[in-house]
């Protein structure tokens, strides 16, 4: 087992670095937060929040384990513990808004998103490996991927963008994203 | 949101999780979007919620901090969640990346069983060296030879680690995001419960059992004699509560010298359970997907479901219903619609996981003027109901009392006010209670009629809940008779147990002392409060489960009335109490418990034909002792006579007829109208008619061979009664039916077998 290190313990949580008087902390809850909290969020994004809801969530998993103590086993496990405490709030979340919650499913965007990021990434190596593959595309493509992703367009507004016809403009975002998949599979290949 | 390009698309979408990370990614990539910093957020909220906690702790305030923190969960949703993540991440999910599905669609469920064997299998390492570690962390301090780099204080000792240790199955359903996936909850770090690895914990529980040189032993109850469970009893956690069942029914078992029969096999389990929680036999589907549930836990997860189902609402609403009616339920669309809509009450309680003292305090709290009996009240208002319902039956069932002729407002009469009070006596502690506890007068409690004549006073006669008020007082001295209750006693008399333990009856006088002015609410509360209606609940539910009750006060002998069975009924009692937990995890207790696996024997009419004197002595010892569980297996309809009163009626009204097999059935046809029957012409059947007959004729063959054997036999009535049961029912008889019948013994003028060939012709007659 790694070293034992306390990072928050008491009724009241200030910033200040240091270590506890009970422990010999390298941490404290700062350090957890600003390590963990892009990981947290971007896996959050990557299994179908929001923006404002990957935000809150984000906040409320680590307010939940904060609010006890808590003990670093190691990197990879911290990393772990805290998106499932996400995923189990965003179960909780969806299941309060009468939501379906199939978590077979949910289980299967988990274990994809840890052979992509890793078990202790925080998806800062999968992001940079999507920009990279994007890039590899041709133009047509990335315009017509920017098109629906950014922009939101319809594909009849793609289509009419790249004078190809409807069908063409879902051909080619399909094929583009089976790139960028068999790209981000190679470059990321963990198994 | 989470894949656009399947908006449109008319073909059926197939789940495709890279697709849908990929679509979500590209979204951010594209838009340049990148994780904000939400420190000094997160930061905030966590010291509001923290503050709120720690002042909702100290002021004792039972409002939920998330409304006053802003959260968007409850403490209870964090603790659930981090418990969840922590016993997963304790189990080593997270730890390893599992190889893709090679599956085109991904979603193919042999793949998805196939990859969860392998996460479990390659996680089995993982986890072993978790528990070493875990291990390690949970020594108490003082067992510990040397301080180590592990914190010794509290905070540090109730751990993330420490909480995914702590398993309790009684929370709300947990979908079951991973094949080996329990619901967690935290320990309240007040508790002073010890920790209990999960592995030892799944490895209690039935179908998981591991040899007794390694099975955590627990030790049998010890409560102090005559001394009411404490109130401060800890809240145990399910798998201790269960383990506790096993080791004292093997106490008991081990005192008696009966060896019990060997477990059953895990499909007739599967059976077994079903029947009892939910009525009915397994599905193809739930057995198969026992077989691929390949977790520890699958027993559990198989019971939880059944428990979690509407269902298992359905059966018990209708079983609690009549528990607290006292008759028989059914809740199909026949019934009246003011009973629907009480049993629906009591379903919708049991589905939202209220405590039973909860259902049984706004049972009987009611509205709070006088009850109020207007038949749009007993729709909407299950309290109004219950009470309606029992004096109208009341009523009716003495109506040759002069008392349904006066004016008086139905909840005045004395006639419905007694049947009140009996009724609340049975829901507050499976009691009896005489006339001459409330009447002054002279005892005479051979005739309600009789005495109703001999004695005008009745106690509380000006105040209608006075009287069922008063059961708080009279627990005092009644708590400690069931537990001590060694002698067969006549079902129609109040005993108590005096302060040097020796039973007595009831003497004519007042009951107890009531202080103040007891009210509707005030015993509204009691029941709320008390541990003793959780004793009825209990032996409800272990009548439900087992076929006969934990602790019949009647029909004991002294060997097997002894304390051990009270001890448990009242500690299970104390910790539906202590935990207020609902009837879902009462059930599961004793349906997850070793007992329950135990092989059975069906004591139907060929089984009493051959066997011996000895041997039926025997099976019934082991019956009774839960050594050896009445088997089921077969479906048992129900009789269209719902009472052994009923028989009792028609038999009175039909005195001449032969009381034969034909005349009986025929009699269930119609059995409300007794006198509709010729007595000396041949009745004309309809072909409805020959058709029941025809279907009823075969298990009424032997049935006045068998009621003679035990007639001549020299056992009790009790006992007889219990036989006279098991013949037709495959379970022993209930309290009520006990009762009823004396009444049926009384009609055959005391003919034993006459009255056993009766009553299980009557319990077979609509077969």
């Amino acid at each position: 087992m790694a070293k034992s290190s306390k990072i928050f313990s008491g009724n009241e949580l200030t910033l200040q670095p240091g270590p506890s008087p009970t422990s010999d902390i390298s941490w404290d809850a700062s350090v957890l937060i600003t390590n963990h909290q892009a990981g947290v969020w971007r896996y959050l994004r990557s299994i179908g929040c929001d923006h404002s809801l990957a935000d809150d969530l984000t906040q409320e998993t680590f307010v939940a384990v904060l609010r006890k103590p808590f003990i670093q086993v190691s990197p990879a496990a911290t990393s772990s513990y805290l998106r499932r405490v996400a995923y189990h709030l965003l179960v909780s979340f969806r299941r309060r808004q009468k939501r379906v919650v199939i978590t077979s499913e949910m289980d299967q965007l988990d274990l994809q998103w840890m052979r992509w990021a890793g078990i202790d990434g925080d998806g800062s190596d999968l992001t940079e490996a999507l920009e990279d593959c994007f890039r590899r595309l041709t133009k047509r493509a990335q315009l017509s991927l920017k098109m629906r992703f950014g922009e939101n367009a319809t594909r009849e507004l793609i289509a009419k963008e790249l004078g190809i016809s409807e069908h063409g403009a879902k051909n080619l975002m399909q094929r583009a994203k089976i790139l960028l998949k068999q790209c981000l599979d190679g470059k990321l290949n963990r198994d | 949101m989470i894949d656009r390009d399947r908006d449109s698309s008319k073909e059926q979408p197939t789940f495709e999780p890279a697709d849908i990370i990929l679509s979500n990614l590209l979204n951010d990539v594209v838009c340049d979007h990148s994780p904000p910093d939400l420190t000094n957020r997160i930061v905030t909220q966590l010291n509001r919620v923290i503050v709120a906690e720690s002042a909702s702790s100290t002021t004792n305030n039972l409002a939920n901090p998330q409304e006053w923190s802003g959260s968007l969960f409850s403490l209870s949703e964090y603790d659930e969640a981090v418990a969840l993540a922590a016993s997963e991440i304790a189990r080593g999910y997270g730890l390893i990346v599992p190889p893709p599905v090679d599956d085109a669609s991904g979603s193919n469920q042999l793949a998805d069983e196939q990859l969860s064997v392998w996460i479990q299998r390659g996680t089995m390492l993982v986890t072993a060296l978790a528990a070493c570690v875990l291990a390690v962390l949970l020594i108490p301090p003082g067992l510990q030879t040397k301080p180590t780099g592990v914190p010794q204080n509290k905070d540090i000792a109730v751990s993330q680690m420490d909480q995914a240790t702590r398993v309790d199955q009684t929370g709300p359903p947990q979908v079951a995001n991973q094949p080996n996936s329990v619901a967690v909850t935290v320990a309240d770090p007040d508790s002073n419960e010890r920790p209990f690895p999960n592995e030892r914990q799944l490895a209690t529980a039935p179908g998981n059992r591991v040899d007794n040189a390694t099975k955590p032993q627990i030790s049998p109850i010890i409560v102090a004699n005559n001394q009411e469970p404490s109130s401060s009893t800890k809240r145990m956690l399910d798998n201790d509560i269960i383990g506790i069942i096993d080791n004292q029914l093997k106490h008991l078992w081990k005192r008696v010298g009966v060896t019990p029969q060997p477990s059953i096999k895990t499909e007739l389990w599967l059976e077994r359970s079903a029947l009892a929680i939910v009525g009915r036999l397994p599905t193809a589907a739930e057995k198969e997907a026992f077989r691929i549930n390949k977790s520890e836990s699958r027993n559990v997860e198989y019971v939880d479901k059944l428990v979690s189902s509407q269902e298992f609402s359905k059966r018990w609403s209708e079983l609690v219903a009549g528990h607290y009616l006292g008759k028989r339920v059914v809740g199909d669309r026949s019934q009246p619609g003011p009973q629907l809509s009480f049993v629906k009450w009591i379903a919708d309680s049991l589905s939202n996981k209220v405590f039973v003292g909860e259902i049984e305090r706004e049972m009987i709290s009611g509205p709070s003027s006088a009850p109020v009996l207007e038949s749009q009240s007993l729709r909407t208002d299950p309290a109004a109901f219950w009470l309606a319902d029992i004096l109208e039956r009341s009523e009716v069932d003495h109506r040759e009392s002069s008392e349904h002729l006066s004016k008086k407002p139905l909840e005045q009469k004395n006639v419905g006010l007694v049947a009140a009070a009996r009724q609340t006596m049975r829901i507050g502690g499976n009691a009896s209670m005489v006339c001459s506890q409330c009447h002054d007068g002279e005892s005479r409690n051979d005739d309600f009629n009789n005495y109703l004549a001999s004695t005008q006073t009745v106690r509380g006669q000006d105040s209608f809940w006075k009287v069922p008020a008063s059961l708080s007082g009279m627990s005092l001295d009644r708590r400690v008779l069931g537990v001590r209750a060694l002698k067969v006693v006549k079902s129609s008399e109040y005993f108590f147990e005096d302060a040097e333990g020796r039973l007595k009856l009831a003497l004519a006088g007042p009951p107890t002392q009531i202080s103040g002015n007891p009210t509707r609410s005030t015993l509204a509360d009691w029941f709320r409060s008390s541990v003793e209606p959780r004793r009825a609940m209990v032996e409800l539910v272990w009548n439900e489960v087992f076929k006969q009750p934990l602790f019949p006060i009647f029909g004991l002998t002294e060997e097997e009335g002894n304390n051990d069975r009270a001890d448990l009924r009242d500690f299970l009692a104390s910790q539906m109490q202590t935990g207020e937990r609902d009837l879902g995890a009462l059930v599961r207790w004793v349906v997850l418990s070793s007992a329950f696996r135990v092989d059975g024997q069906k004591m139907d009419s060929p089984w009493y034909l051959k066997a011996t004197a000895e041997q039926i002595a025997e099976t019934q010892k082991q019956t009774r002792l839960f050594a050896s569980l009445v088997s089921s297996e077969s479906p048992i309809l129900d009789s269209k006579w719902t009472s052994m009163n009923q028989v009792a009626t028609w038999v009175k009204a039909n005195r001449s007829y032969e009381l034969n097999s034909q005349a009986l059935a025929q009699g269930a046809i119609n059995p409300t109208s007794p006198n509709s029957l010729p007595k000396t012409s041949k009745p004309n059947y309809s072909e409805d008619q020959v058709r029941f007959l025809v279907s009823v004729s075969k298990p009424y063959r032997n049935v006045s061979e068998i009621a003679d054997r035990l007639a001549a036999s020299q056992m009790s009535w009790p006992m007889l009664l219990e036989h006279a049961y098991l013949v037709s029912d495959s379970r022993f008889p209930t309290q009520i039916e006990r009762d009823e019948s004396e009444t049926l013994l009384k009609a055959v003028e005391q003919d034993r077998a006459k009255t056993l060939v009766m009553i299980i012709n009557a319990r077979l007659g609509s077969n």
